[in-house]
């Protein structure tokens, strides 16, 4: 399969990017570009720059715009919003997982991610 | 909320966070020790809880620890992967333990995790603190209550 799809990964933490890459990496290199950014903030204004991504991977406690705010944003947005969205966060427990799932999150994975539990999320993507 | 508090079911879950955390981010074997734990030049950070209680998670490590934290995760030690991997450890252990310790189905919410410089006066009552062996280099882990920051 080539390595076309171009995914947005959104951390604030260097060391969390780095890691959720490493893994996509491993586990489905379909993925063979990526796109970093440390808040929703930052992330939506890529998104504004009309770059299409086939998955977006983002983390929910975060400065400026946290991940549920720029969740809401994506997915109210007639242009982003059949972009799937997988959460990537240390809370990811019960009525937490339901709330982003409402949200129209496709998966939530609770860190620390794996390959394999990335591999469990992504096979959730049509 | 703190007198709601289990001290001993805190304690174990305080201990499997750090333990499952340094296992799976970064390969470290993690053993609770009783022995006193000195640190020179430890760096401590702390990533405090608001919701279901108020409560602060602390991580101290000495800079040997950190150094190999960081060339375990990035390949190479520098001042900011060293920095940054110990608060994204930090972060994931908060998450760890809160599972560990209420379970399924709370609401939570953390502030985000950061360095805390001088041992100031805003520390509170210990909940629970525990000293690990981390393949040969200290660390130690405390909650605390913030009862009165919020």
């Amino acid at each position: 399969m080539a390595n076309t799809k171009q995914v947005l990964i959104i951390d604030d933490s260097s060391t969390s990017r780095m890691i959720i890459q490493r893994c996509v990496e491993m586990s489905a290199p379909e993925f063979g570009s990526f796109a970093l950014a440390e808040n929703g903030m930052e992330a939506l204004a890529m998104l504004r720059e009309g770059v299409r991504y086939d998955l977006i991977l983002t983390d929910i406690n975060m400065p400026k715009m946290d991940g549920q705010t720029f969740i809401k944003l994506v997915k109210n947005n007639a242009e982003t919003r059949s972009i799937p969205v997988i959460v990537i966060s240390s809370i990811a427990d019960g009525a937490f997982v339901e709330d982003l799932k409402r949200l129209g999150v496709t998966a939530v994975i609770k860190k620390p991610v794996s390959p394999a539990k990335i591999l469990e999320a992504f096979g959730g993507l049509s | 909320m703190m007198e709601n508090m289990d001290s001993e079911k805190a304690h174990t879950a305080l201990v499997s966070a750090i333990q499952t955390a340094m296992a799976d981010m970064v390969f470290i074997d993690t053993e609770k020790t009783d022995r006193p734990i000195t640190l020179e030049a430890e760096n401590r950070a702390a990533i405090d809880i608001l919701k279901p209680i108020s409560l602060r998670l602390e991580v101290s490590a000495g800079p040997r620890l950190r150094g190999r934290i960081a060339d375990i995760l990035y390949g190479e030690d520098s001042e900011w992967n060293r920095d940054d991997a110990f608060l994204e450890l930090l972060n994931v252990s908060a998450g760890i333990f809160l599972s560990e310790y209420y379970g399924a189905g709370m609401e939570v919410r953390l502030e985000l995790p950061r360095y805390l410089f001088m041992r100031d006066d805003e520390e509170g009552a210990a909940v629970a603190e525990a000293g690990f062996d981390a393949e040969g280099e200290p660390l130690v882990a405390a909650l605390r209550s913030i009862r009165y920051l919020y």
